[in-house]
């Protein structure tokens, strides 16, 4: 019971814990080149805002974690890490990291006929295609063209 | 102060006497509308993807092009809501309830009608307002200083909350992330290096326009392809119709559903769908005997407080977007990107730094309202085909066309960079029910909430009572007091029912 009100609880705990990581990074602020003098100094610094905000995050965190533990708060996800998601998901991270590096021409074809060919589930093999060869012309011809856009 | 209604002649000229702000607000209009109907997309999504576009066009032309996404996209949702059951955009839901209820009796044309016609009369009517209430609201938001600008984006952060739909600690949550990532980078006051790690490309923080494409676009197209999508039953449709007779008898139920829409949008962060429930929920109250037993069984009242509302609301939320800065809504967070991106400072300062530009944005909301009317009837039946095309061939277009609109917003590759890391973020807030609008509204209020606090302490720090004292700012923090102990009561009350 204990094991899965902890499991229940652990987004409440990520979150909060993402609020003290942002708390230590925060205090590594460096201070003002020009001090105002007196105790409105502190509020004045550059760090001052980012860790109030961190520690805001920290707070709400536990608030949540406490209450998923009681069950007041349910812990949502809407599905978890399926073999499908995570090929949709590292396709078009990997797509957008590697056009970083060498541009649109390439990986933009490769990219959108995959992911049809993984969405569809391999079938229509003619119809992703044509849609592959459409949608490469319009987004990397037809509307820069039109709109006076860099890209290739 | 009412010397701005005054450049309505001159705008009209301007604005409607160019054939190309003609063009492009059309070309708006058809996108949005196309955009609205399409379940998953919607106009958040649509106007950032023409973020990346307006930089290069004239002021009155990229307006043009802004408005007609913004007022077709959010217009035409309740098609989709009325003829398939799936709300277009999420401020059409309380549309389905009585639309799609009149589809399943065979009156699918007069469901589409309603929504059609009540979201038209929802844009005029809250854009007529929007004419007549700004320039108060403007003169008002001239009194605000660095204090009372700082106080009020604290309100916009506090009721984050309620935005959250669901829970109210994870808007929070949200909204003060969002406040957090929007201090990367140089500040403007010290110019004092924040979580930039050595990093050149993070000296100027993180760029509004590629986080709201990743969070909305990429995020979005990750989360719709994660799963297969179920199939869509469209209902037969032509040309919708409007029975003259069940608009007279609503005459009241729109003028009370303008009024709602446009409060709820005047506040910042609640947004058009808290709108269309609310005033669903007014109208039926109202309603009497036979009429309030129709609601969800197919009454055109509801559709219409529906639709009336959530449209009003759009153009509600504009009113503090564009007198303080500060969004009311999602879509009025990227109107405001959109205005920062042509050279254009919203505030209280827009009014005098752009004479006219009320009255230009009242007109384009007006013509575009009239023009998604005519749309929508020329394109009732190629709505079903648009209904018709699966999101798993829509989806790497536009994951496409965000990475092209992300690249071209600051022309470097890291852009594609911050695009995949507010890609995956959307994706994870949307998986695990995080409100997106808080984190864009924190986003975008934070430096300013930033910079504010610490010039008006720095302003004040001899005496700190005499800022605290300044009337306007008395009168907000009494305000905000009052949100945050009501605030209070409700979190406990909620927590008490949930035991």
């Amino acid at each position: 019971m204990t094991g899965s009100k902890m499991q229940n609880a652990m987004e409440g705990i990520v979150v909060a814990l993402v609020g003290v990581i942002f708390m230590i990074l925060s205090l590594g602020i460096q201070k003002n080149p020009v001090v105002t003098q007196g105790p409105i100094g502190m509020f004045v610094e550059a760090k001052f805002i980012p860790f109030i905000l961190a520690l805001l995050i920290t707070i709400q965190g536990a608030r949540l974690a406490v209450a998923q533990y009681k069950g007041t708060e349910a812990s949502i996800s809407d599905g978890g890490l399926t073999k499908r998601a995570m090929t949709v998901m590292l396709l078009t991270l990997g797509y957008l990291v590697l056009v970083s590096f060498i541009g649109f021409s390439i990986p933009t074809p490769i990219y959108v006929a995959v992911l049809l060919y993984v969405v569809n589930e391999g079938h229509a093999l003619i119809k992703i295609l044509a849609i592959t060869a459409f949608y490469y012309v319009l987004a990397l011809f037809v509307i820069p063209i039109l709109l006076n856009l860099q890209v290739l | 102060m009412f010397s701005e209604w005054l450049y309505l002649p001159e705008m009209a000229s301007t604005f409607l006497g160019d054939p190309l702000v003609w063009l492009f607000l059309i070309a708006g209009v058809v996108l949005g509308y196309v955009i609205g109907v399409i379940p998953g997309l919607g106009p958040t999504m649509g106007m950032a993807l023409c973020l990346s576009v307006i930089f290069r066009l004239e002021y009155t032309q990229g307006m043009a092009l802004l408005v007609g996404i913004f007022v077709a996209a959010c217009g035409s949702g309740g098609i989709t809501a009325s003829l398939i059951n799936i709300p277009g955009t999420p401020a059409a839901a309380a549309t389905c309830l009585d639309g799609y209820a009149l589809t399943k009796q065979g009156r699918g044309r007069e469901a589409a009608g309603y929504s059609v016609m009540a979201s038209v009369v929802g844009t005029l009517g809250g854009t007529i307002l929007i004419f007549l209430i700004q320039p108060f609201v403007t003169t008002i938001a001239l009194k605000f200083g660095d204090w009372e600008t700082f106080l009020f984006c604290l309100f916009g952060i506090l009721i984050c909350g309620s935005i959250a739909g669901g829970s109210k600690k994870k808007g929070w949550i949200a909204a003060f992330v969002g406040c957090f990532l929007s201090l990367v980078g140089v500040d403007s006051v010290q110019s004092v290096q924040r979580f930039t790690f050595g990093n050149a490309e993070l000296l100027g923080g993180f760029d509004s326009t590629i986080a709201m494409l990743g969070l909305f676009g990429i995020g979005e197209v990750i989360y719709s392809l994660r799963e297969p999508e179920p199939m869509r039953t469209v209902a037969n449709t032509g040309f919708p119709i409007i029975n003259v007779k069940v608009l007279k008898k609503n005459i009241g139920n729109i003028i009370r559903s303008v009024f709602a829409g446009l409060w709820i949008g005047f506040i910042p962060g609640i947004g058009e769908s808290a709108a269309c429930w609310f005033s669903y929920d007014m109208a039926k109250r109202a309603a009497k005997g036979e009429e309030k037993e129709k609601f969800g069984n197919g009454a055109e009242a509801g559709i219409i407080a529906a639709e009336v509302a959530d449209n009003s609301c759009s153009a509600g939320a504009l009113i503090p977007a564009m007198a303080l800065g500060i969004p009311g809504s999602s879509t009025a967070a990227i109107f405001l990107s959109a205005m920062y991106i042509m050279n254009l400072r919203p505030g209280p300062t827009l009014l005098i730094e752009t004479p006219g530009f009320l009255c230009g944005l009242c007109l384009l909301l007006a013509v575009a309202a009239i023009l998604m009317g005519i749309i929508s009837f020329v394109l009732a039946r190629a709505t079903i085909k648009i209904l018709s095309i699966p999101e798993r061939f829509l989806m790497p277009l536009v994951a496409v066309l965000c990475a092209v609109g992300a690249y071209n917003s600051t022309g470097t590759p890291f852009a594609l960079i911050q695009l995949a890391f507010f890609g995956f973020l959307g994706y994870i807030m949307k998986l695990r029910h995080y409100p997106i609008a808080p984190f864009v509204l924190g986003l975008l209020i934070g430096p300013t909430a930033d910079t504010s606090l610490r010039r008006a302490l720095m302003q004040y720090s001899d005496n700190l009572f005499a800022m605290v004292g300044r009337p306007f700012g008395l009168g907000l923090t009494v305000v905000l007091v009052i949100f945050f102990i009501l605030g209070l009561k409700s979190d406990r009350s909620e927590g008490r029912e949930e035991d």
